[in-house]
């Protein structure tokens, strides 16, 4: 264990963390009420405030969140606030098409975003369109958590667990856990996982904050290492906050199990109340990382992307011989293990709904709730299977590709948000645009042209051509 | 209504950003910024209260 980040008693509370997703599992299992998609993918519709609430918190944040925030903002200092404001803007876009959403999908019985577009636009083409395109968005979602959730396992365990273990272990947990209770055990497994991320950020914050001194108290050192913090941001990086707040606002504010949430909330206030929750997160959540990396910079100056990713962990190793510290680091590594798995859970349950629900369904239309239920969860292990093997095995040259999912996701934003809200508006216009936005993304991404034209993203682009292509088909439409 | 407060929000916080200085060890553009993200915060928690329209009565 040469090296280990945790020791016995922190590998201990871990594999008791873990036990207790299994045993939740099992709970989820037995709180079932029938054999039913709608049970088994929705929980039966009756998520109250506290469990939908932090199912999407922890849903929302996810490995990338505690890890990846804490180094941007160690590389690009302050500039990195816009992390705090595009977190809030979710829920800004979740407030466009949401309150319609809910009320057609509790009266249409709809399970997934498929069930959503066949209704409203009644073409298969388009449905199927939509359903890919969430399915590569998750599966991309899916495969780069699975590789954060081997490093760390690796890294905490000093190699005691390697990574190729350290994935199919945590795999193995999360699909007998999802396939035992559906959307219950991933909800509550989640509301766990939600309370383990708050505690983890707000506890490790109190720590490095009365240790290392605020921004404030390290003011000069900072302002000595890193000068270009101070200076204001300049036309290309406002270009680029405002690119990045348009991507995050139509993308993640469509991922299909974001929109799986919607549907399960018990009623409406819940979901009110819950969006009401989640905009005051990034507060207590991202802010809290972002200020403890610009810390980092006046003790720990000299990092390389790499490392830097691992800012927060040097912090609190730093901090070894305090006493209780190492129950702080086996707190963070819970959280961070947490945030990844919630995500993961959460991708590969969207995932198995829109197979069953919109694709093996309508190809077997006569099948039972009961058979459709057992085919999701065959579903589940054959996905996860097949991801894990990915993630294991995946060249990193390729990774590139599999990081592009926001850029293509955002490109079906206007058959929700424009559908939900305008009633004329043709399937024929909605497909034009969606097809024009993601060639053109994926000819910007891929080909050698430069993938961010004028610090501009290039889904913000797709999904301009997007909306002008789709305006142009309506418009011709209607004037026939 | 809401989008349109914070749309006017987000013009007025602009002058802002070019006011040197710093609070609380955060460049003067940085706390505006972190200021307006906390207005956003508050003008969407009121829209989610004042203004979640679902479908009409008759519709549901």
């Amino acid at each position: 264990m040469n090296g280990a980040i945790l020791d016995q008693s922190g590998i201990l509370f871990l594999s008791l963390y873990l036990l207790s997703l299994i045993l939740i599992g099992v709970a989820g299992k037995f709180a079932s009420k029938e054999e039913s998609l709608k049970d088994f993918y929705l929980g039966g519709k009756g998520f109250g405030v506290t469990v939908l609430f932090l199912t999407m918190y922890a849903t929302q944040y996810s490995g990338n969140s505690l890890i990846g925030f804490a180094g941007n903002a160690y590389r690009n200092g302050w500039l990195f606030l816009v992390s705090v404001t595009f977190m809030m803007a979710i829920v800004g876009g979740y407030l466009l098409y949401a309150p319609k959403l809910y009320d057609i999908a509790r009266k249409r019985n709809f399970i997934t975003v498929g069930d959503y577009i066949d209704y409203r636009y009644g073409h298969n083409g388009l449905t199927l369109f939509v359903v890919a395109i969430g399915i590569m968005a998750l599966a991309n979602y899916m495969l780069t958590n699975l590789k954060a959730i081997g490093y760390i396992v690796e890294v905490v365990t000093g190699g005691m667990i390697g990574f190729e273990t350290g994935i199919i272990l945590m795999a193995l947990i999360m699909v007998i856990y999802e396939t035992l209770g559906g959307m219950r055990s991933v909800a509550w497994t989640d509301a766990i996982q939600g309370i383990l991320l708050f505690l983890g950020v707000t506890i490790i914050f109190g720590v490095i904050i009365t240790h290392y001194g605020s921004p404030a108290d390290n003011y000069e050192t900072i302002r000595s290492l890193r000068p270009e913090f101070f200076t204001f941001p300049t036309i290309e990086n406002q270009l680029g906050w405002l690119s990045t707040l348009i991507l995050i606002f139509f993308g993640i504010a469509v991922y299909p199990q974001a929109i799986q949430r919607i549907y399960s909330a018990k009623n409406e206030k819940t979901l009110r109340r819950s969006f009401q929750l989640m905009v005051i997160m990034p507060l207590l959540t991202t802010l809290p990382l972002i200020i403890i990396a610009i810390t980092a910079t006046a003790h720990f100056p000299e990092l390389s992307k790499s490392e830097s990713e691992q800012v927060v962990l040097l912090m609190l190793q730093k901090l070894s011989q305090i006493e209780g510290m190492g129950m702080v680091i086996t707190l963070f590594v819970a959280a961070a293990v947490a945030a990844i798995m919630s995500t993961v859970d959460s991708a590969m349950l969207a995932i198995a709904s829109l197979f069953t629900q919109d694709i093996y369904h309508r190809l077997r239309p006569g099948k039972s709730q009961r058979h459709l239920t057992y085919v999701g969860k065959i579903f589940s292990w054959i996905l996860m299977g097949l991801m894990v093997y990915l993630a294991v095995s995946l060249p990193s040259t390729i990774w590139y590709l599999i990081q592009i999912k926001l850029e293509i996701l955002c490109q079906i934003a206007p058959a929700i948000m424009l559908g939900i809200h305008w009633k004329r508006l043709d399937h024929r216009a909605v497909f034009s645009g969606l097809f024009v936005g993601v060639i053109f993304t994926l000819i910007l991404l891929l080909s050698g042209l430069p993938s961010r034209p004028f610090g501009i993203h290039a889904g913000v682009w797709g999904l301009i051509l997007n909306l002008l292509t789709l305006f142009l088909v309506q418009g011709r439409i209607r004037a026939r | 209504m809401i989008y349109a407060l914070a749309l006017i929000f987000l013009i007025f916080s602009v002058p802002f950003f070019f006011i040197p200085g710093t609070v609380l060890g955060l460049p003067v553009w940085a706390f505006a910024s972190l200021l307006s993200s906390v207005c956003f915060a508050v003008l969407i928690i009121l829209a989610i209260e004042k203004e979640w329209h679902g479908l009409k009565g008759e519709q549901r």
